[in-house]
């Protein structure tokens, strides 16, 4: 398989469009070994959920120890902790596996996985860093929204001019106020997508590195997929985009299989009762992870593209004299 | 396994030429660029049509005369035009643009026929005339996704492929520092330069083509590398006096090209 060779024979790097079709086609030529891995993945995830509604179960119906929570929480949160971080592990498990398609070096789905749950703190890691990165971008954001908000507020006259009705009046008979303030929001709306469009792009590969570097560390990693995303934000915001657009097939297929179900339920169960909440938020939960155990694989797969890709453009990676194993895997 | 799907097409002249299928991903992009652009005209028309209505309705009250049939025509003016608009956009760049739309000129891919040749008006309409069809239900979708020829309904039925487009391999000119053309020049003396394959020179070049684009530490480091790979291949000691891995790939670059000019 060529991927750094195009067709014509020469090298060079993908097109936003060539690298969603490449992780598709890694995804779909190695669909039952992503798909194994993905499920294995997601029932990590669906314990805790079971174990905290059994516990809450039998909270509910036996109503005492309740001197035992005290331990049952922390455990539970380290339980948490740890299946997600088989579920991350198990997502750049299958990251691994397409970059091992990507740079000639097949791996079996067992040796992949072995590898990165090897590492399966740093993953974890790695998704409580991101968390923190994105709450304080959002809170930095919300900031200077107010800030920006407050300055303009006191430009027009501060409170009393809101209070004195005289903006309400303006609101109501100048179109122009109307429309203003309609544009305003619109574009605190697109600041903000893009914004965390940029964001998300800058650390799209965030676990890849430690997926398949070696010697490197859960802030390293989201710092690698800093620098190589540097100066391509926008290339890999289009890439996610476009494979964001192929998934809505099946996103609406899954929609579709859950109003039938619900319907079906109105019948079967009074439609106002407990029951029938609880059922249909169990069944959307259960049609969200199917669905996300499709899902997973492909966006991984497109990762993994995304990374060879960076590489190859920041790095050079595909540059290899002929007969020489690739350095690194 | 290969990751983007070929195709071998024999042209009217029997001329077997091979080609390498868009891929859903750059229609995907495609079609979204194209469907914005088609959205704001659209737009832009539905404005200006309520526009003239007003105007004309205004006018007509004017003249007292019975324009109850009126609007309704001009409605039925206007979803006519809304379709031809739709099914003209694709229709019209296709056609003069050889197979490119503008959604398709971003994604680098291109319609042609079955046959290799540019797609004409009827091609074109067929397609056109089924995007409808395809757009339901993601019909064409799916399609593409598994067949072998990536041929949504439309492409079936008008015998035309989406290809990639073949870009014709500019040669920038590299920017090459003196001091490795003065190198380049000692370069023959001191080793045989028929020991690096054509395959390598390719890797140089590409590298030096790319290199302004990498990050400071990947470039250092592949330098280095190639640098020392082509050291070994070219059987020289060391490194020329004062050479650096660039400026000696560079060197390496000048003289294999001024030696084997056809590469």
């Amino acid at each position: 398989m060529a991927l750094s060779s195009d067709p014509q024979g020469s090298i060079r790097p993908l097109s936003a469009g060539n690298v969603v079709s490449a992780g598709l086609r890694l995804y779909s030529s190695h669909f039952s070994q992503y798909f194994g891995v993905a499920m294995v993945a997601t029932l990590w995830i669906l314990l805790p959920i079971l174990l905290l509604a059994l516990l809450v179960g039998f909270f509910v119906v036996v109503r005492d120890y309740d001197g035992l929570l005290g331990l049952l929480v922390p455990a539970w949160i380290v339980l948490l902790l740890y299946c997600s971080g088989k579920y991350l592990a198990g997502s750049a498990a299958i990251s691994r596996l397409a970059y091992g398609e990507l740079i000639h070096h097949p791996e079996s789905a067992r040796d992949a996985n072995r590898y990165t749950q090897s590492r399966l703190w740093g993953f974890v890691a790695i998704g409580l860093l991101l968390g923190l990165l994105y709450t304080a971008v959002a809170l930095g954001f919300y900031f200077v929204v107010a800030v920006v908000a407050i300055a303009l507020l006191i430009a027009l006259g501060g409170f009393a001019a809101l209070q004195g009705g005289s903006f309400e009046q303006a609101l109501a008979n100048d179109p122009l106020v109307a429309a203003s303030l309609v544009l305003l929001v619109l574009a605190v709306i697109v600041c903000a997508i893009l914004l965390f469009s940029w964001i998300s792009a800058r650390v799209a590969v965030a676990e890849l590195p430690l997926a398949i570097e070696s010697e490197i560390g859960a802030s390293r990693s989201i710092g690698r997929s800093w620098e190589l995303t540097q100066k391509h934000a926008w290339r890999i915001v289009l890439i996610l985009f476009i494979t964001f657009l192929i998934t809505l097939p099946l996103q609406i297929l899954a929609q579709i299989i859950s109003s039938l179900l619900q319907a079906v339920l109105t019948v079967t169960i009074p439609p106002d009762s407990a029951l029938f909440t609880g059922v249909t938020l169990l069944i959307s939960y259960i049609i969200g992870l199917a669905s996300g155990v499709f899902l997973l694989p492909l966006w991984q797969a497109i990762k993994a593209v995304i990374y060879y890709d960076l590489r190859s453009r920041r790095e050079g990676l595909d540059l290899q004299l002929r007969d020489r194993p690739s350095e690194s895997i | 396994m290969s990751l983007f799907k070929q195709i071998k097409v024999l042209t009217p002249e029997s001329v077997e030429l091979e080609f390498t299928l868009a891929g859903i991903g750059s229609r995907a992009l495609a079609l979204v660029i194209d469907y914005q652009l088609l959205a704001v005209s659209l737009i832009l028309f539905w404005i200006l049509w309520d526009f003239f209505t007003r105007r004309l309705l205004e006018l007509l009250d004017t003249l007292d005369v019975n324009y109850s049939q009126v609007p309704i025509w001009l409605a039925a003016i206007a979803f006519l035009v809304t379709y031809i608009l739709y099914t003209g956009y694709f229709v019209y760049f296709e056609v003069v643009w050889q197979g490119q739309t503008p959604g398709k000129r971003f994604a680098k891919i291109r319609v042609i026929r079955d046959n290799g040749t540019p797609v004409g008006l009827a091609s074109a309409t067929l397609r056109s005339l089924l995007r409808p069809l395809d757009d339901l239900i993601f019909i064409g979708a799916f399609l593409i996704f598994w067949g072998r020829q990536e041929k949504r309904l439309g492409d079936l039925i008008a015998g035309t492929l989406v290809i990639q487009e073949e870009r014709p391999t500019v040669q920038t000119a590299l920017t090459v520092s003196d001091a490795a053309t003065a190198l380049a020049t000692e370069l023959p003396q001191l080793t045989e330069l028929s020991r690096l394959q054509p395959d390598d020179f390719a890797i140089v070049s590409e590298f030096l083509r790319r290199r302004p684009s990498m990050s400071a530490q990947g470039r250092a480091k592949l330098s280095r590398k190639l640098a020392d790979e082509i050291q070994q291949i070219l059987r020289l000691e060391q490194l020329p006096d004062g050479a650096t891995a660039d400026l000696f790939l560079e060197a390496v670059y000048l003289a294999y090209q001024n030696n084997f000019p056809t590469y």
